[in-house]
Protein backbone atom coordinates (compact mmCIF):
# COMPACT_ATOMS: atom_id res chain seq x y z
CA UNK A 1 0.00 0.00 0.00
CA UNK A 2 3.02 2.32 0.30
CA UNK A 3 2.97 3.28 -3.34
CA UNK A 4 4.13 6.78 -4.21
CA UNK A 5 2.04 6.78 -7.35
CA UNK A 6 -1.07 5.67 -5.55
CA UNK A 7 -4.14 7.64 -6.55
CA UNK A 8 -6.96 5.65 -4.97
CA UNK A 9 -7.54 5.67 -1.23
CA UNK A 10 -10.19 4.11 0.93
CA UNK A 11 -12.09 6.89 2.67
CA UNK A 12 -11.79 4.95 5.93
CA UNK A 13 -8.02 5.36 5.75
CA UNK A 14 -8.17 9.10 4.98
CA UNK A 15 -8.65 10.28 8.54
CA UNK A 16 -8.60 13.93 7.50
CA UNK A 17 -11.26 13.54 4.81
CA UNK A 18 -15.00 12.93 4.79
CA UNK A 19 -17.88 12.77 2.34
CA UNK A 20 -18.59 16.36 1.27
CA UNK A 21 -21.46 17.98 3.08
CA UNK A 22 -24.01 17.98 0.24
CA UNK A 23 -23.46 14.33 -0.65
CA UNK A 24 -24.74 11.16 1.03
CA UNK A 25 -22.34 8.87 2.85
CA UNK A 26 -23.51 5.54 1.48
CA UNK A 27 -21.21 3.34 3.56
CA UNK A 28 -23.33 0.65 5.15
CA UNK A 29 -26.06 0.89 2.51
CA UNK A 30 -27.17 -2.03 0.35
CA UNK A 31 -26.12 -2.34 -3.27
CA UNK A 32 -28.84 -3.72 -5.56
CA UNK A 33 -28.58 -5.00 -9.10
CA UNK A 34 -30.68 -4.11 -12.14
CA UNK A 35 -33.52 -6.25 -10.83
CA UNK A 36 -33.30 -4.51 -7.46
CA UNK A 37 -31.96 -7.60 -5.72
CA UNK A 38 -29.31 -7.01 -3.09
CA UNK A 39 -25.89 -8.23 -4.01
CA UNK A 40 -24.00 -6.89 -1.01
CA UNK A 41 -23.28 -4.02 1.34
CA UNK A 42 -21.17 -0.96 0.60
CA UNK A 43 -18.25 -1.38 2.94
CA UNK A 44 -16.12 1.59 1.95
CA UNK A 45 -15.60 4.23 -0.69
CA UNK A 46 -12.57 4.36 -2.96
CA UNK A 47 -11.70 7.96 -3.69
CA UNK A 48 -9.40 9.70 -6.10
CA UNK A 49 -7.68 11.93 -3.56
CA UNK A 50 -6.41 14.48 -6.06
CA UNK A 51 -9.79 14.85 -7.75
CA UNK A 52 -11.54 14.82 -4.36
CA UNK A 53 -14.26 12.44 -5.49
CA UNK A 54 -15.31 8.85 -5.10
CA UNK A 55 -14.65 6.60 -8.11
CA UNK A 56 -15.60 3.18 -6.75
CA UNK A 57 -17.95 1.70 -4.25
CA UNK A 58 -16.19 -1.05 -2.32
CA UNK A 59 -18.84 -3.72 -1.88
CA UNK A 60 -18.72 -6.66 0.50
CA UNK A 61 -20.59 -9.29 -1.44
CA UNK A 62 -23.32 -11.36 0.18
CA UNK A 63 -22.52 -14.98 0.92
CA UNK A 64 -25.37 -16.30 -1.19
CA UNK A 65 -24.04 -14.52 -4.27
CA UNK A 66 -20.64 -16.08 -3.65
CA UNK A 67 -22.28 -19.49 -3.33
CA UNK A 68 -24.24 -18.96 -6.53
CA UNK A 69 -21.02 -18.07 -8.29
CA UNK A 70 -19.49 -21.48 -7.67
CA UNK A 71 -20.67 -22.74 -11.06
CA UNK A 72 -18.88 -24.09 -14.14
CA UNK A 73 -17.08 -21.43 -16.18
CA UNK A 74 -19.18 -19.95 -18.92
CA UNK A 75 -18.00 -19.49 -22.43
CA UNK A 76 -19.77 -17.02 -24.63
CA UNK A 77 -18.66 -16.87 -28.23
CA UNK A 78 -17.75 -13.42 -29.41
CA UNK A 79 -17.66 -11.97 -25.95
CA UNK A 80 -14.40 -13.37 -24.78
CA UNK A 81 -13.74 -15.85 -22.09
CA UNK A 82 -14.21 -14.97 -18.48
CA UNK A 83 -12.08 -17.30 -16.50
CA UNK A 84 -12.09 -15.63 -13.15
CA UNK A 85 -11.76 -17.87 -10.20
CA UNK A 86 -12.47 -16.20 -6.90
CA UNK A 87 -10.47 -17.61 -4.03
CA UNK A 88 -11.68 -17.98 -0.49
CA UNK A 89 -11.50 -14.71 1.35
CA UNK A 90 -12.06 -12.71 -1.81
CA UNK A 91 -15.44 -11.28 -0.96
CA UNK A 92 -15.12 -7.69 -2.13
CA UNK A 93 -15.70 -6.12 -5.48
CA UNK A 94 -15.60 -2.59 -6.76
CA UNK A 95 -18.41 -0.82 -8.61
CA UNK A 96 -17.71 2.35 -10.59
CA UNK A 97 -19.64 5.26 -9.15
CA UNK A 98 -20.96 6.24 -12.57
CA UNK A 99 -22.84 2.94 -12.84
CA UNK A 100 -24.67 3.56 -9.59
CA UNK A 101 -27.71 5.59 -8.69
CA UNK A 102 -28.38 6.63 -5.12
CA UNK A 103 -31.81 6.28 -3.50
CA UNK A 104 -31.42 8.46 -0.41
CA UNK A 105 -34.96 7.91 0.78
CA UNK A 106 -34.53 4.13 1.04
CA UNK A 107 -30.79 4.24 1.69
CA UNK A 108 -30.09 1.95 -1.24
CA UNK A 109 -27.66 2.21 -4.14
CA UNK A 110 -28.67 0.61 -7.43
CA UNK A 111 -26.74 -0.54 -10.47
CA UNK A 112 -29.42 -0.27 -13.10
CA UNK A 113 -27.21 -1.52 -15.91
CA UNK A 114 -25.64 -4.55 -14.24
CA UNK A 115 -27.55 -7.71 -13.48
CA UNK A 116 -26.93 -10.38 -10.90
CA UNK A 117 -25.31 -12.75 -13.35
CA UNK A 118 -22.69 -10.18 -14.19
CA UNK A 119 -21.97 -9.51 -10.53
CA UNK A 120 -21.59 -13.25 -9.98
CA UNK A 121 -18.97 -13.45 -12.69
CA UNK A 122 -17.06 -10.33 -11.61
CA UNK A 123 -13.59 -10.92 -10.27
CA UNK A 124 -13.53 -10.20 -6.58
CA UNK A 125 -10.60 -9.23 -4.37
CA UNK A 126 -9.44 -9.50 -0.80
CA UNK A 127 -9.73 -6.18 0.96
CA UNK A 128 -6.27 -6.51 2.45
CA UNK A 129 -4.75 -6.33 -1.03
CA UNK A 130 -4.20 -3.07 -2.85
CA UNK A 131 -6.26 -2.26 -5.94
CA UNK A 132 -4.22 -2.61 -9.10
CA UNK A 133 -5.04 -0.87 -12.33
CA UNK A 134 -5.12 -4.23 -14.06
CA UNK A 135 -7.89 -5.28 -11.72
CA UNK A 136 -9.80 -2.09 -12.39
CA UNK A 137 -9.64 -2.70 -16.13
CA UNK A 138 -10.71 -6.29 -15.63
CA UNK A 139 -13.71 -5.29 -13.56
CA UNK A 140 -14.80 -2.57 -15.93
CA UNK A 141 -14.57 -5.04 -18.77
CA UNK A 142 -16.97 -7.26 -16.92
CA UNK A 143 -19.51 -4.47 -16.49
CA UNK A 144 -19.09 -2.93 -19.92
CA UNK A 145 -17.43 -4.39 -22.94
CA UNK A 146 -15.44 -1.66 -24.66
CA UNK A 147 -12.65 -0.88 -22.25
CA UNK A 148 -9.32 0.04 -23.76
CA UNK A 149 -7.02 -2.71 -22.52
CA UNK A 150 -4.04 -0.40 -22.95
CA UNK A 151 -5.24 1.81 -20.15
CA UNK A 152 -3.03 -0.03 -17.68
CA UNK A 153 -0.74 2.76 -16.60
CA UNK A 154 -1.12 3.29 -12.90
CA UNK A 155 -0.41 6.99 -13.26
CA UNK A 156 -2.97 7.60 -15.99
CA UNK A 157 -5.62 9.66 -14.19
CA UNK A 158 -7.53 10.18 -17.41
CA UNK A 159 -8.77 6.60 -16.91
CA UNK A 160 -11.33 8.08 -14.48
CA UNK A 161 -12.70 10.45 -17.09
CA UNK A 162 -14.72 7.59 -18.49
CA UNK A 163 -18.48 7.67 -18.20
CA UNK A 164 -18.37 4.81 -15.72
CA UNK A 165 -16.89 7.20 -13.17
CA UNK A 166 -18.94 10.27 -13.91
CA UNK A 167 -22.42 11.48 -13.15
CA UNK A 168 -24.50 11.87 -16.26
CA UNK A 169 -27.18 14.53 -15.95
CA UNK A 170 -30.49 13.45 -17.46
CA UNK B 1 -25.87 8.26 -12.13
CA UNK B 2 -24.23 9.04 -8.86
CA UNK B 3 -21.51 11.37 -7.80
CA UNK B 4 -19.97 11.57 -4.36
CA UNK B 5 -17.37 14.18 -3.58
CA UNK B 6 -15.03 14.16 -0.63
CA UNK B 7 -13.56 17.06 1.29
CA UNK B 8 -11.07 17.70 4.02
CA UNK B 9 -12.43 17.74 7.52
CA UNK B 10 -12.38 21.10 9.27
CA UNK B 11 -9.70 21.27 11.92
CA UNK B 12 -11.01 21.45 15.46
CA UNK B 13 -8.57 23.95 16.87
CA UNK B 14 -10.14 27.09 15.31
CA UNK B 15 -13.41 26.20 17.07
CA UNK B 16 -11.55 25.74 20.35
CA UNK B 17 -9.93 29.14 19.95
CA UNK B 18 -13.29 30.71 19.08
CA UNK B 19 -14.86 29.14 22.17
CA UNK B 20 -12.02 30.44 24.35
CA UNK B 21 -12.41 33.93 22.88
CA UNK B 22 -16.15 33.90 23.60
CA UNK B 23 -15.55 32.76 27.18
CA UNK B 24 -12.87 35.42 27.54
CA UNK B 25 -15.20 38.10 26.19
CA UNK B 26 -17.97 37.07 28.59
CA UNK B 27 -15.56 37.11 31.53
CA UNK B 28 -14.26 40.50 30.42
CA UNK B 29 -17.73 42.02 30.28
CA UNK B 30 -18.79 40.53 33.58
CA UNK B 31 -15.59 41.55 35.32
CA UNK B 32 -15.67 45.01 33.76
CA UNK B 33 -19.28 45.39 34.82
CA UNK B 34 -18.37 44.31 38.36
CA UNK B 35 -15.44 46.71 38.37
CA UNK B 36 -17.72 49.57 37.34
CA UNK B 37 -20.11 48.70 40.14
CA UNK B 38 -17.21 48.50 42.59
CA UNK B 39 -15.93 51.89 41.42
CA UNK B 40 -19.39 53.31 42.04
CA UNK B 41 -19.37 52.02 45.59
CA UNK B 42 -15.80 53.22 46.10
CA UNK B 43 -16.94 56.63 45.07
CA UNK B 44 -19.53 56.55 47.79
CA UNK B 45 -17.03 55.08 50.25
CA UNK B 46 -14.44 57.05 52.26
CA UNK B 47 -12.59 59.17 49.75
CA UNK B 48 -9.05 60.48 49.77
CA UNK B 49 -8.06 63.75 51.39
CA UNK B 50 -7.83 65.38 47.97
CA UNK B 51 -11.28 64.19 47.12
CA UNK B 52 -12.56 65.59 50.43
CA UNK B 53 -11.01 69.00 49.71
CA UNK B 54 -12.51 68.97 46.26
CA UNK B 55 -15.94 68.28 47.68
CA UNK B 56 -15.44 71.08 50.22
CA UNK B 57 -14.42 73.54 47.51
CA UNK B 58 -17.35 72.59 45.40
CA UNK B 59 -19.67 72.91 48.35
CA UNK B 60 -18.27 76.34 49.25
CA UNK B 61 -18.41 77.89 45.81
CA UNK B 62 -21.33 76.16 44.17
CA UNK B 63 -24.82 77.53 44.10
CA UNK B 64 -27.42 76.22 46.49
CA UNK B 65 -28.93 73.88 43.94
CA UNK B 66 -25.66 71.89 43.74
CA UNK B 67 -25.29 71.68 47.52
CA UNK B 68 -28.71 70.16 47.78
CA UNK B 69 -27.63 67.40 45.40
CA UNK B 70 -25.70 65.59 48.11
CA UNK B 71 -28.54 66.06 50.55
CA UNK B 72 -31.03 64.99 47.91
CA UNK B 73 -28.98 61.91 47.09
CA UNK B 74 -28.71 60.96 50.72
CA UNK B 75 -32.43 61.43 51.36
CA UNK B 76 -33.28 59.40 48.28
CA UNK B 77 -30.89 56.63 49.29
CA UNK B 78 -32.39 56.36 52.77
CA UNK B 79 -35.93 56.37 51.38
CA UNK B 80 -35.15 53.69 48.83
CA UNK B 81 -33.45 51.39 51.32
CA UNK B 82 -35.51 52.29 54.33
CA UNK B 83 -37.76 49.29 54.01
CA UNK B 84 -34.99 46.87 53.19
CA UNK B 85 -33.29 44.65 55.67
CA UNK B 86 -30.21 46.24 57.22
CA UNK B 87 -26.81 45.04 56.10
CA UNK B 88 -23.29 46.34 56.50
CA UNK B 89 -23.15 47.57 52.95
CA UNK B 90 -26.17 49.78 53.51
CA UNK B 91 -24.83 51.02 56.84
CA UNK B 92 -21.50 51.92 55.31
CA UNK B 93 -23.01 53.60 52.25
CA UNK B 94 -25.57 55.52 54.28
CA UNK B 95 -22.90 56.76 56.68
CA UNK B 96 -20.72 58.03 53.89
CA UNK B 97 -23.56 59.61 51.96
CA UNK B 98 -24.73 61.31 55.16
CA UNK B 99 -21.20 62.58 55.63
CA UNK B 100 -21.20 64.03 52.12
CA UNK B 101 -24.59 65.60 52.66
CA UNK B 102 -23.51 67.20 55.93
CA UNK B 103 -20.28 68.40 54.30
CA UNK B 104 -22.26 69.93 51.45
CA UNK B 105 -24.60 71.65 53.88
CA UNK B 106 -21.65 72.94 55.93
CA UNK B 107 -20.04 74.29 52.80
CA UNK B 108 -23.22 76.06 51.87
CA UNK B 109 -23.40 77.65 55.30
CA UNK B 110 -19.65 78.29 55.48
CA UNK B 111 -19.57 76.19 58.55
CA UNK B 112 -16.25 74.58 59.40
CA UNK B 113 -16.74 71.01 60.49
CA UNK B 114 -13.87 69.53 58.54
CA UNK B 115 -12.23 67.93 61.55
CA UNK B 116 -15.47 66.28 62.62
CA UNK B 117 -16.12 64.86 59.19
CA UNK B 118 -12.61 63.52 58.92
CA UNK B 119 -13.22 61.65 62.14
CA UNK B 120 -16.40 60.15 60.68
CA UNK B 121 -14.61 59.11 57.50
CA UNK B 122 -11.90 57.52 59.57
CA UNK B 123 -14.51 55.56 61.49
CA UNK B 124 -16.26 54.53 58.27
CA UNK B 125 -12.96 53.28 56.87
CA UNK B 126 -12.36 51.28 60.02
CA UNK B 127 -15.79 49.71 59.80
CA UNK B 128 -15.09 48.69 56.23
CA UNK B 129 -11.79 47.09 57.07
CA UNK B 130 -12.75 45.66 60.44
CA UNK B 131 -13.61 42.01 60.17
CA UNK B 132 -15.08 41.88 63.66
CA UNK B 133 -18.74 42.73 63.57
CA UNK B 134 -18.85 43.26 67.34
CA UNK B 135 -16.99 46.57 67.04
CA UNK B 136 -19.08 47.97 64.22
CA UNK B 137 -21.83 49.27 66.47
CA UNK B 138 -19.31 51.18 68.60
CA UNK B 139 -17.92 52.94 65.60
CA UNK B 140 -21.34 53.60 64.10
CA UNK B 141 -22.45 55.11 67.39
CA UNK B 142 -19.38 57.34 67.52
CA UNK B 143 -19.91 58.46 63.94
CA UNK B 144 -23.59 59.09 64.58
CA UNK B 145 -22.81 61.23 67.61
CA UNK B 146 -20.30 63.30 65.68
CA UNK B 147 -22.69 63.81 62.77
CA UNK B 148 -25.60 64.61 65.06
CA UNK B 149 -23.53 67.28 66.84
CA UNK B 150 -22.34 68.74 63.57
CA UNK B 151 -25.87 69.00 62.26
CA UNK B 152 -27.03 70.41 65.58
CA UNK B 153 -24.42 73.17 65.47
CA UNK B 154 -25.45 74.18 61.97
CA UNK B 155 -29.12 74.02 62.84
CA UNK B 156 -28.82 76.13 65.95
CA UNK B 157 -26.94 78.85 64.13
CA UNK B 158 -28.93 78.93 60.93
CA UNK B 159 -32.24 77.16 61.44
CA UNK B 160 -33.41 77.86 65.04
CA UNK B 161 -36.90 76.60 64.28
CA UNK B 162 -35.67 73.06 63.76
CA UNK B 163 -34.67 72.32 67.36
CA UNK B 164 -37.17 69.48 67.62
CA UNK B 165 -35.81 67.68 64.63
CA UNK B 166 -32.28 68.06 65.93
CA UNK B 167 -33.32 66.51 69.22
CA UNK B 168 -34.83 63.59 67.39
CA UNK B 169 -31.56 63.02 65.54
CA UNK B 170 -29.58 63.12 68.78
CA UNK B 171 -31.99 60.75 70.48
CA UNK B 172 -31.84 58.39 67.55
CA UNK B 173 -28.05 58.40 67.72
CA UNK B 174 -28.25 57.72 71.44
CA UNK B 175 -30.34 54.63 70.84
CA UNK B 176 -27.52 52.92 68.96
CA UNK B 177 -26.00 50.65 71.58
CA UNK B 178 -22.21 50.34 71.24
CA UNK B 179 -22.10 46.86 72.71
CA UNK B 180 -24.89 45.35 70.67
CA UNK B 181 -24.40 43.89 67.20
CA UNK B 182 -25.47 46.30 64.51
CA UNK B 183 -27.69 43.71 62.90
CA UNK B 184 -29.47 43.22 66.21
CA UNK B 185 -30.45 46.89 66.38
CA UNK B 186 -31.59 47.49 62.85
CA UNK B 187 -34.37 49.84 63.81
CA UNK B 188 -32.08 52.08 65.85
CA UNK B 189 -29.51 52.43 63.08
CA UNK B 190 -32.12 52.95 60.39
CA UNK B 191 -33.92 55.34 62.65
CA UNK B 192 -30.84 57.55 62.99
CA UNK B 193 -30.36 57.71 59.23
CA UNK B 194 -34.02 58.45 58.73
CA UNK B 195 -34.12 61.29 61.27
CA UNK B 196 -30.95 62.75 59.82
CA UNK B 197 -32.55 62.77 56.39
CA UNK B 198 -35.56 64.63 57.73
CA UNK B 199 -33.37 67.23 59.48
CA UNK B 200 -31.17 67.83 56.46
CA UNK B 201 -34.12 68.08 54.15
CA UNK B 202 -35.65 70.64 56.50
CA UNK B 203 -32.48 72.71 56.48
CA UNK B 204 -32.94 73.79 52.88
Amino acid sequence: MADDNRTLFYLDELSDHKVASDYPDVRGWKLNDAQDRTIGKIDDLLAHKKAQRVVYLDVEVDEDLIEEGHEPLERSAGKGVHEFINKDGENHLIVPIGLASIDEENKVVRCDSVNRETFKKTKRFNKSEPIQREYEVMVIETYVHDVDRNANSRTDDSFYDRDEYRRRDN
Amino acid sequence: MAEIKIEKKSPVWPWIIAALLIVGALLYFFVLKDDNNDNGLAGAAAGTTEETRAVDKRAASAPASRDSDEVGQYVQYVNEHGNMDLDHEYTNDALLQLTEAVRAKAGQLNHDIQADLEQVEELAGQIQQDPFETTHATKIRSAADILANAMANMQQQHYPDLNDKTQEVKQAAGQIEPNTLTLDQRDAVKGFFHKSAILLQSMQ
